[in-house]
């Protein structure tokens, strides 16, 4: 044989090396990471909108919203009224591409309230869905809600923060009362394979874009 | 209490409107009345399947009798309604819209405290649309008998949405939103290039072996 033993040591030695740093690279939890910007959800020192405001004898209010548009994403993403179940944990349609609107909060178009709206960043049984945008959406970027009747509400992107589930979302995400924002929500952080969950939710804000509501009740349904 | 003096008053409400809208119209209504008298008969027509459904499926007395309400008043609502579309010559589709019936089927496929959960966040949704239709017919409406039927409607679609919240209320704010479960979104690309170079490794190891094991056995 024409093999040097150096040659097979040098194989051994750097098959060792790889087969470990491999193995080590292997246990790594994958991870969807976005990384903060803005401000975090903030609570709200006055109890509820249009206090002391003059309030008109009709004031137009947003029909359920129907459909979401995010930047990045071919199509609006269809979206369904979802509510709390006994375990606390807030009811979401099982596929990542229909998302769920907390009908119990705020409307989006509402004039006061957090419109909280999640849905699942990907799926065992469906694979990876339209909010996997979330995690690299940047600020100012345009998320249209479209309403039953026809309306349209823009949020411009004003924040994003990672909550870990350990220690559950702030109260203040599903304020009535307050400034007008969107809240948008999903999961990410380090994913556990064997239990199949997030350690993170993933909570993108936004505020309403001035001018851009469109309202189309009176003439559509 | 209010809800026994609602209850009261609707018929009587109803009446009024059905009073007015037997006086002969002097013009046509506009396309905004026809509009909301055509949204608000499907409303109705939803408001009474998904009532009747949450008599068969609903797993608490009190959504059962929420249920009940709504099959009642919106029964009221949709005479006065359909009296005045004969007499206005407005033609009322025969059945819930498109997106109604979709939420109404996904509705009777559940049971129990699912069905509760589902019917309660479906019926905000409906009512907060039928509240967003009627200001809209009250703000840009012209016919009287239909801004009259609007009128009559507008309270009692805000009672039902109050008595809705209310019950959402009862299930406290969310806790949690488990919305991942598949990590895709995580990628595997790490773990899956790991296994590979360990892969890598576990060869050269094992050429390596081999090739002292069979120089070994060859000098001896």
């Amino acid at each position: 044989m024409t093999c040097l033993p150096a040659r097979h040591l040098v194989l051994v030695v750097g098959g060792v090396v790889l087969l470990g740093t491999g193995l080590v690279l292997a246990q790594r939890p994958p991870r969807a990471d976005a990384p903060d910007i803005g401000p975090p959800v903030a609570a709200v020192t006055t109890p509820a909108a249009g206090t002391g405001r003059i309030r008109r004898p009709v004031r137009p209010v947003p029909a359920a919203p129907v459909q979401v548009t995010l930047p990045g994403v071919g199509g609006p993403v269809p979206l369904v009224p979802v509510g709390v179940l006994a375990s606390g944990a807030l009811e979401l349609p099982e596929r990542p591409t229909v998302l769920g609107w907390y009908a119990a909060g705020a409307t989006p178009g509402d004039a006061a309230g957090i419109a909280v709206v999640a849905g699942h960043v990907d799926s065992a049984a469906y694979g990876a869905g339209p909010l996997e945008r979330l995690l690299a959406l940047s600020l100012g970027d345009v998320v249209q809600v479209g309403d039953a009747t026809g309306g349209s509400h823009a949020y411009a992107v004003t924040s994003r923060r990672s909550y870990p589930k350990t220690a559950g979302l702030p109260r203040a995400l599903f304020r009535t009362g307050g400034p007008p924002q969107l809240a948008l929500v999903t999961c990410g952080g380090a994913f556990d394979t064997r239990t199949g969950n997030y350690a993170d939710n993933v909570v993108v804000l936004a505020a309403p874009v001035p001018g851009r509501a469109v309202s189309r009740s009176s003439t559509a349904r | 209490m209010s809800r026994l003096s609602r209850l009261v008053l609707l018929p009587a409400a109803v009446l009024g409107a059905v009073v007015l809208t037997s006086v002969p119209a002097l013009a046509a209504p506009s396309n905004q009345d026809v509009t909301w008298m055509q949204a608000a008969h499907q409303t109705n027509l939803a408001e009474i399947a998904a009532g009747n459904a949450a008599q068969q499926a609903a797993a608490s007395a009190e959504v059962k009798q929420l249920a009940a309400m709504f099959i009642q008043m919106h029964s009221q609502l949709d005479a006065a309604l359909t009296q005045a579309a004969r007499q206005l010559g407005v033609q009322l589709p025969s059945t819930p819209s498109a997106a109604q019936q979709q939420q109404l089927a996904a509705l009777q496929q559940k049971s129990g405290q699912a069905f509760d959960t589902a019917w309660i966040p479906a019926q905000i949704a409906g009512h907060e649309t039928a509240l967003a239709g009627t200001m809209a017919e009250l703000q840009n409406g012209s016919d009287a008998s239909v801004l009259a039927l609007a009128r009559t409607s507008l309270p009692v679609i805000q009672q039902h949405l109050n008595a809705l919240r209310g019950l959402a209320e009862q299930s406290g704010l969310p806790t949690s939103v488990p919305a991942g479960s598949g990590g895709q979104a995580a990628g595997s690309g790490l773990p899956t290039a790991g296994w590979g170079i360990a892969g890598l490794g576990a060869l050269a190891v094992l050429a390596g072996v081999a090739g002292m094991i069979r120089r070994r056995t060859s000098a001896a």
